[in-house]
């Protein structure tokens, strides 16, 4: 039936039934579901279609005709495929957003949490402190707690029985056996185990003991030691160590100022301020109004200490000081009461 | 050290006002505290005049005084409890509208029926602490009616408040604070009057210290007393002096002042002017009653086993021959230096005194203080050293005080027993090493001009020495030093260091440049102990630990909270000997007990859920009590209780138990680089019987983990169980290893295999799984256990496993047949092993 009227038909009468086939698609694709585009897809492009029973018309055109018949065949199939595949992208992206809809969650609930633990403020505070001295070219260096009198004394000239022994009350274990009171002991373990090497540059943080127990003394603390020992180093290079210490860990705006002292084990001595790092040096309760926050002890080595170190005091001089880590975490985070340092808090704790 | 900033004026010029002073002290070094104003809270109160009192008309025990406190003024109507004020007293009157020392407000009061206009003072009321009759404080009768009684009475005066380091023992008093005023201003240091004719007046009637070798008559006293030094290593000088005919009554009201502005309470006129000299010269003084002392005589000596003395506290002391005594022919009548003798002391009948005043050597006087616990001004003031040629001086100047205030006589003549003279040491000071230590381009002159403003003589040496080697520009050639000549009372100067300190706070720290560090380029670093512990602290805070930190100390009941075997070492810990509280006598020998501990301060703040570490030393002794060094290992031990992972809306995490610290403990050992860990089966009191295992490697116990048993969970107090871990860090430190080792990547499949197992219950998982590894040999690539199920359908006593097996051939792709040749072999090998029945 068909192939009859399609014999019938002449060139034009094809061509205006491809454009009306591609009309017709037109009008069915809006508002076809999938199931009806695909129908609709066999209908139209199927090998039994309707866009191919056209094409055998195609043997009854004169050959001269046949090319433009295919082409515009080409167009109309173009054409279809692309009002399929727009309707079949609109019906997928329907679907999706439908989906995404569906989806949607309540972004102000909270999140899945992690489990983060935390550092002790005291390690978080002695880290940075080494940071800084280890990018200065400092070698951390350690020491034992229990030490002998004579290390944790008498090798810093403190000798029995001297005033200066009441600067630091300290735990026994027998007459010559001991807490250290502070970490300076290091300092003639060090010097002993690298002389006459030069220059000396170390640090050394550790735990000390002394006798006391209250609102801001605790029976057990933590000090950083530094110590430099070399050819020509002056209480210039002290103070520009200090300087340069007091800027990266207090911020950049931070200054120092030296106060005469005493140590047994430097001389000279200083007592160390730095800016209030509260209020930046205009005065406020921490500071007592002054501006300045006591921080450290310091001083030029003494050349007795260099002496028991294995140093020639003739030949080089050396700087130390030594710094309380308690303090200087409980300033660097506005911590009121030394206690909680000891007391392990989660409470505590957690904000670290 | 108290100084009251008027009677500094007395031995120096002071053109600084007392904030300025203070500053500049403490510039130098002589550290001011404090400068309090001592009349501070003391206003509107006036010297007034009594003109009539009469009885209260309603209360008996109080009396209506007329008083006028201005010349000219009205007449005030002023009620009192005191029975000492009549008509004509002047007194101090606090009017209307005044304040007192302790904040106290003085108002118009009714006092039944009387109002009253203000109130008379006792001296109590103004903050006086000496000794004053009682009842309303009578002024003498020339005090200015209407003046502000707080000025009249000195207290409008500030004291500067000395916090001194113990090498500053020159400032333990006024004139060692004036030398350090005048070194300031160039000014020069007035010394005290002693009297024309004393052995230490210089000839204007004021003392110095005496010169040695220089002789001192014995005079009068000579005659009436004698002094012998037998422990001359303990006693450099003893000096002495007598006084008689002596009446032992309050010091007047102007020493008793000065006493109260350095914090020391007056006594009677004796005590007074020992303290008073104390204070001005540094120099302690102590009087004998001259008539109690046997044979009438001092001698210096040390202390006869079995004596005792009864001392002025009222204590009988044991004495031994470790302490410095002063007796008299018969027995001791006062520690030296310390405290006297009760039998000896000054007493309202004394009538002569025979002054002490003596060099003790001052190691001896603090071992001896602090073994009694009788630390005094005078002691410290030894233990810090004095001037030896200072006593004389002072001997002289409480002579001198106590005629001038009426006590009694001096008699002629100082006794003094001065076997080594000590002259003034002179230090040579190098201008190289001045400049080398305290980093300034110092000239000669200015370094002469600080130690000579210091009292100082200084002179240019003769003779070239070597110049310092350790600065930065080494002097080419010998250099002539300075010679300084050091006062004897500046007992902390011994060498050229302690010049060139006195130079380097003279000419102030704040002149020093800061100099960033120089010199030769070095590597900074951390040693390997330290990179491996914050390696284990960075993972175990990564995977949600908190890191805790307690005090090395323990208690003595710690092994048995723990439940420590008797023969456990851990049980011998360092005993403190001098602890200060019982409960933290001993040091650590595990962390365990510390981090239990911290789990139940939490939980009994309601603090349930934690997980935490401790990365610490403990203390083991070699031999006790320890006659060397201790070992310090570190120990890491790390603790889990209740819920501690973050709980969500949508997820909740269970408890925690054995497996989650066992899962830490592997995840550390794999950051660590430590491979071929195993868990055996322990059994350690602590821990829970089945829930325990100990830590291997190579064959060696590095720690054990496992939950807590139920009694030592009730020891320590904690409220729900805890799983924990104690490993030894520093064998984890030796066994570390690189945490990468690269493989690369496979390029042939491989084919995997699912594996379930019925077998006994009690057959360890570990076992099975090196039975697989060993029957499958080299083509199993990985096993993993993924199912363990006991309960429904499996027998009692048994349970089921299921793994998963990875086979791969390196070299080329594995058949079917391959994989189904090994897997076979595995199935039969676990069937034979343990009887397993194969599931799949």
């Amino acid at each position: 039936m068909s192939e009859e009227s399609a014999s019938r038909d002449n060139l034009a009468g094809m061509k205006a039934r491809l454009a009306s086939l591609v009309a017709e698609t037109r009008t069915q694709v809006a508002g076809a579901d999938q199931a009806a585009l695909r129908e609709l897809r066999v209908r139209v492009l199927g090998k039994k279609g309707e866009l191919t029973a056209i094409l055998r018309g195609m043997g009854g055109l004169p050959p001269a005709e046949r090319p433009e018949l295919g082409a515009a065949a080409n167009a109309a199939r173009d054409e279809i495929e692309h009002l399929l595949a727009e309707a079949e992208q609109r019906l997928a992206d329907a679907a999706l957003n439908a989906r995404l809809a569906a989806e949607t969650v309540d972004v102000t609930l909270p999140g899945r949490p992690l489990a983060l633990g935390h550092k002790h403020p005291l390690l978080l505070t002695l880290e940075e402190i080494e940071r800084i001295f280890v990018s200065m070219g400092f070698i951390v260096a350690e020491g034992p707690e229990v030490e002998t009198d004579y290390y944790n004394f008498q090798a810093l000239n403190i000798p029995k029985d001297h005033p200066a022994r009441d600067m630091q009350d300290s735990f026994y274990f027998s007459e010559e056996i001991c807490l250290r009171s502070q970490t300076s002991p290091v300092q003639i373990r060090t010097m002993r185990r690298m002389a006459p090497e030069l220059p000396v540059r170390i640090i050394a943080p550790g735990t000390v003991y002394r006798r006391d127990d209250d609102a801001t003394h605790s029976p057990m603390f933590t000090q950083v030691e530094m110590l430099v020992v070399d050819k020509g180093v002056t209480m210039g290079d002290l103070k520009g160590t200090l300087l340069t210490f007091a800027r990266e860990f207090f911020g950049p705006d931070a200054s120092i100022r030296l106060r005469p002292s005493y140590f047994p084990f430097t001389e000279p001595s200083a007592e160390v301020d730095v800016t209030c790092a509260i209020c930046h040096g205009t005065g406020c309760r921490v500071c007592k109004g002054t501006g300045w926050l006591e921080i450290l002890g310091a001083g030029m080595v003494h050349p007795n200490v260099l002496r028991e170190g294995g140093y020639d005091p003739e030949e080089v001089t050396g700087f130390a000081f030594g710094l309380g880590i308690e303090r200087a975490a409980m300033l660097k985070y506005g911590i009121e009461d030394m206690r909680h340092l000891f007391a392990n808090d989660m409470r505590f704790l957690r904000q670290f | 050290m108290r100084v009251s900033y008027e009677w500094l004026k007395e031995y120096v010029p002071v053109a600084l006002p007392p904030g300025a002073l203070a500053e500049r002290l403490t510039a130098v070094g002589v550290k001011v505290d404090a400068v309090r104003d001592r009349a501070g809270e003391i206003s509107n109160c006036v010297i007034g005049r009594v003109v009539a009192t009469e009885r209260h008309p309603h209360a008996d025990r109080l009396t209506v005084c007329r008083v006028i406190a201005r010349e000219g003024g009205d007449v005030l109507t002023i009620v009192t409890g005191a029975t000492n004020v009549s008509a004509g007293a002047r007194v101090p009157v606090a009017l209307a509208g005044a304040t007192l020392p302790g904040g106290i407000r003085i108002e118009t009061t009714d006092f039944r029926g009387v109002p009253s206009a203000g109130m008379l003072l006792s001296a109590p009321e103004l903050g006086l602490i000496g000794v004053y009759p009682d009842g309303i404080l009578i002024l003498p009768d020339d005090a200015p009616v209407g003046e502000d009684a707080a000025a009249y009475l000195g207290l409008r005066d500030l004291v500067l408040e000395l916090d001194l380091t113990p090498n500053y023992a020159h400032c333990l008093s006024m004139l060692g604070v004036a030398h350090e005023v005048a070194a300031l201003s160039g000014a020069e240091v007035t010394w005290p009057a002693v009297g024309r004719g004393a052995a230490s007046d210089r000839g204007d009637g004021r003392g110095r210290p005496t010169l040695p070798g220089e002789t001192v008559d014995a005079g009068e006293a000579g005659e009436l007393t004698s002094i012998a030094i037998e422990a001359q290593d303990l006693c450099r000088r003893y000096s002495a002096r007598l006084i008689s005919g002596l009446k032992i009554g309050p010091s007047p009201l102007w020493l008793q002042r000065r006493l109260e502005a350095a914090g020391i309470r007056p006594i009677n006129n004796v005590v007074d002017v020992t303290n008073y000299v104390m204070l001005e010269l540094g120099q302690p003084l102590h009087a004998f009653d001259y008539d109690k002392l046997h044979g009438r005589r001092i001698i210096v000596r040390r202390a006869r086993p079995g004596e005792q003395l009864v001392t002025l506290d009222g204590v009988r002391r044991d004495l031994d021959e470790d302490m410095l005594v002063i007796a008299d022919a018969d027995h001791p009548v006062g520690l030296a230096g310390v405290m006297g003798g009760q039998e000896s002391e000054v007493t309202a009948g004394t009538r002569t005194i025979l002054l002490e005043s003596a060099i003790f050597a001052g190691a001896n006087i603090r071992r001896t203080s602090l073994r009694l616990g009788l630390r005094s001004e005078a002691s410290l003031r030894f233990e810090k050293g004095l001037d030896p040629n200072g006593t004389v001086l002072a001997a002289d100047r409480a002579a001198y005080l106590l005629e001038q205030i009426g006590a009694g006589r001096a008699v002629p003549g100082v006794i003094d027993v001065y076997p080594e003279p000590v002259a003034p040491r002179t230090i040579p000071l190098r201008l190289s090493r001045a400049r080398a230590i305290i980093g300034l381009p110092l000239e000669r002159g200015e370094v002469a001009g600080i130690l000579r403003r210091l009292a100082f003589a200084v002179t240019d040496g003769s003779e070239p020495v070597e110049p310092f080697r350790g600065g930065a520009d080494v002097p080419p050639a010998p250099e002539l030093p300075l010679l300084a000549t050091v006062p004897t009372r500046r007992t902390d100067i011994e060498g050229e260091i302690d010049l060139v300190e006195e130079v380097a706070r003279h000419r102030g720290y704040d002149t020093i440049e800061a100099r960033p560090i120089s010199g030769r380029l070095t590597v900074g670093g951390y040693p390997r102990r330290q990179v491996l512990a914050r390696v284990a602290r960075d993972f175990l805070v990564g995977a949600g630990l908190t890191e805790i930190v307690n005090y090395s100390f323990t208690d003595p009941g710690f092994a048995d909270r723990l439940a420590l075997s008797d023969d456990d070492p851990r049980r011998a810990a360092l005993v403190i000997t001098n602890p200060l509280t019982s409960d933290r006598s001993l040091m650590r020998t595990t962390l365990l007990d510390s981090v239990l501990r911290t789990l139940a301060y939490n939980q009994a703040r309601r603090n349930m859920d934690a997980a935490v570490f401790e990365l610490r030393p403990v203390y083991r002794p070699k031999q006790l009590p320890p006659t060397e060094l201790p070992d310090e290992p570190l120990s890491l031990c790390i603790a889990l209780t209740g819920r501690p992972w973050p709980e969500a809306w949508n997820e909740h995490p269970s408890e925690v138990d054995f497996f989650s610290i066992k899962g830490i403990v592997e995840g550390l050992l794999r950051e660590l680089g430590i491979a071929g860990a195993s868990f055996r089966r322990s059994a350690e009191p602590t821990f829970h019987p089945g829930r325990q295992a100990e830590l291997i490697v190579a064959g060696e116990r590095l720690g054990i983990i496992g939950e807590i048993h139920p009694r030592v969970q009730e020891n320590c107090e904690l409220k729900a169980r805890v799983v924990a871990a104690e490993c030894d860090f520093e064998a984890l430190i030796r066994l570390a290893g690189p945490r990468v080792a690269y493989r690369p990547l496979a390029r042939t499949p491989s084919a995997s295999r699912d594996l379930a197992l019925i077998t006994d219950a009690d057959i360890p998982a570990a076992e099975i799984e090196a039975a697989i590894r060993a029957a499958a040999g080299e083509l199993l690539e990985t096993v993993a256990l993924f199912d363990v199920y006991q309960g429904e359908h499996i027998a009692a006593g048994k349970r089921s496993l299921a793994f998963t097996l990875v086979y791969r051939a390196a070299d080329r792709a594995l058949s079917d047949a391959d994989v189904e040749s090994v897997h076979s072999a595995v199935r039969r090998a676990l069937v034979e092993r343990f009887g397993a029945e194969l599931r799949s």
